[in-house]
């Protein structure tokens, strides 16, 4: 823990649903509050925005994209905007904060008014001219890597299904998850599931949902003034490959994507996989979990799934895996989803999940994005 | 290619499409074939590229089978897949006139041109043996 002298000291969260009666504004706002709130700050004390933003210099109003130094009405010392969420939004943050570029970052982002209830959102179906014509959306890219998998290693498919079944089951019972009262699951109910793209069924894959949430980053020093324990960020590390969804991604060049980016991260934090108490962890698909527990080392390639289900990822497991119910059953909230898991990483580490909560939980692994989408990034927080 | 030609980048591969001959770019400098279409070589970093014809054969590298309808007139499931092409170059597209228990990874296609919303474009097939 030799390098950390910058730590979370704030998180929000909003209502998340499969729809919501917001815009993508107001719902952002609402996180950004709620996370002041926990963090007992004002918007005055905030120097370093990190969310979609065209900002001061830009002027191109995609859709979700938004000039927050309007919205607030107020300047910032710095604004991140190359991946304004999640692990790497927060892991630009604390750079930003530790080099002395601002003082205290919030990190937001979420979706609101816009899916209207439908199976498929539009943003995971990218309109590019070798892609789209085939139709081709985010889970067919992933799965397109997976097969590969599934033809070299076959593995079990009612063990695999188990992993669906404890974080589905962990969404079953947490009273903010989208799925809350769903369930609970027996391995037979995810391969009963009508099928999408093969390998994956519908309970195999995430959801796409509405809501907002917000993380404020600032230095330890500052942290330990907040009403909360500051969760410390330790290490990080992240993998471009290539831009998402447009080339083919393939199990030979993405299938060990993490690697790199999780030994730079416990090498920095001075930890090793050993020492993680909770891993909230990218779960765009139940395969996925597989594919990073096999990168993390702690067992080889393509036995995953077995090593899964004979440790167990359930609260009561040696390996608590997605506590909140993950992408598959919390929400998954398109650009604003990375954050969900470093919220959840925070309520284990502070011991106030809304959901199960694993026992004196001091180390988090957080992950964001995998091999279908060819970028994939990894941070360890800590309780002080 | 010449320079500023990023608005007309795939514009050639699609007019060859019409033409029904699949194309790909080559490099005049390092012999790469990559795809999709970049300004420059992926591999040297030169702008000294054509579009050369591909015979159009590959095998399957992966592959999956939808099973939701997309429209356009497409079947419901349909196979997407991820082929590679004996040129040494890969591209996605759909696998048509094959039983969904004939595909495998490593199975053998050939490329063919259908028409679909006004549009003519490549699609794979099973490769079978020539008369």
């Amino acid at each position: 823990m030799k390098n950390s002298n910058v730590a979370i000291a704030g998180i929000g969260l909003t209502e998340q649903a499969k729809s919501l009666q917001e815009n993508n504004i107001t719902v952002c706002i609402q996180a950004v509050k709620n996370a002041l709130a926990d963090a007992g700050m004002l918007m005055k004390d905030i120097d370093g925005i990190s969310a979609r933003w065209p900002g001061p210099g830009g002027t191109e109003f995609d859709s979700g994209v938004i000039d927050w130094s309007g919205v607030f009405g107020k300047s910032f010392r710095w604004v991140g905007d190359t991946y304004p969420q999640g692990v790497p939004g927060v892991l630009d943050a604390a750079a930003a904060v530790s080099f002395g570029l601002c003082e205290t970052v919030i990190v937001f982002g979420g979706q609101a008014g816009i899916l209207n209830r439908s199976e498929l959102a539009e943003y995971t179906q990218p309109n590019n001219e070798f892609v789209r014509p085939w139709g081709l959306f985010t889970a067919a890219h992933f799965a397109m890597v997976a097969q590969v998998y599934f033809a070299r290693f076959q593995p079990d498919r009612l063990k695999l299904s188990q992993i669906a079944v404890e974080i589905r089951n962990a969404g079953s019972r947490n009273p903010e998850a989208v799925m809350f009262g769903k369930g609970p699951y027996r391995p037979s109910d995810i391969v009963e599931s009508p099928i999408i793209c093969e390998p994956f069924h519908l309970l195999d894959l995430c959801l796409a949902t509405e809501g907002a949430s917000a993380v404020i980053i600032t230095s330890l020093e500052r942290a330990l003034d907040c009403p909360h324990t500051p969760v410390r960020i330790l290490g990080g590390g992240s993998e471009w490959h290539r831009q998402q969804y447009v080339d083919p991604a393939r199990y030979d060049e993405v299938g060990a994507i993490g690697k790199d980016a999780f030994e730079r991260a416990f090498n920095y934090a001075d930890l090793t996989v050993d020492d993680i108490d909770v891993f909230e962890v990218y779960d765009i698909n139940t395969w996925e979990i597989v594919r990073q527990f096999e990168t993390l080392g702690l067992c080889s390639e393509g036995d995953g799934t077995d090593f899964l289900f004979e440790n167990g990822i359930s609260v009561n497991g040696r390996y608590p895996t997605n506590t909140d119910g993950g992408l598959l059953s919390f929400s998954h909230t398109g650009w604003g989803g990375p954050n969900l898991k470093v919220i959840e990483a925070v309520r284990q580490l502070r011991g106030t999940a809304s959901g199960d909560q694993v026992n004196d939980a001091e180390t988090a692994l957080v992950t964001g994005a995998g091999s279908g989408a060819q970028y994939f990034n990894a941070a360890i927080l800590a309780k002080n | 290619m010449s320079e500023n030609n990023a608005d007309t980048l795939t514009s050639e591969f699609w007019e060859n499409i019409e033409r029904k001959k699949l194309v790909r770019p080559v490099c005049n400098l390092c012999g790469n074939n990559f795809f999709s279409p970049q300004v420059v070589c992926p591999d040297c970093q030169s702008s000294d590229w054509i579009y050369e014809e591909s015979n159009g054969n590959g095998k399957i590298y992966s592959y999956t089978v939808i099973h939701r309808p997309m429209g356009d007139g497409f079947p419901n499931p349909y196979i997407v897949v991820d082929v590679d092409l004996e040129e040494g170059w890969k591209m996605y597209s759909q696998l048509l006139n094959c039983e969904i228990d004939e595909i495998s990874v490593g199975l053998e296609v050939e490329v063919i041109f259908e028409k679909h919303a006004e549009r003519t474009m490549p699609f794979f097939q099973p490769r079978r043996a020539k008369k």
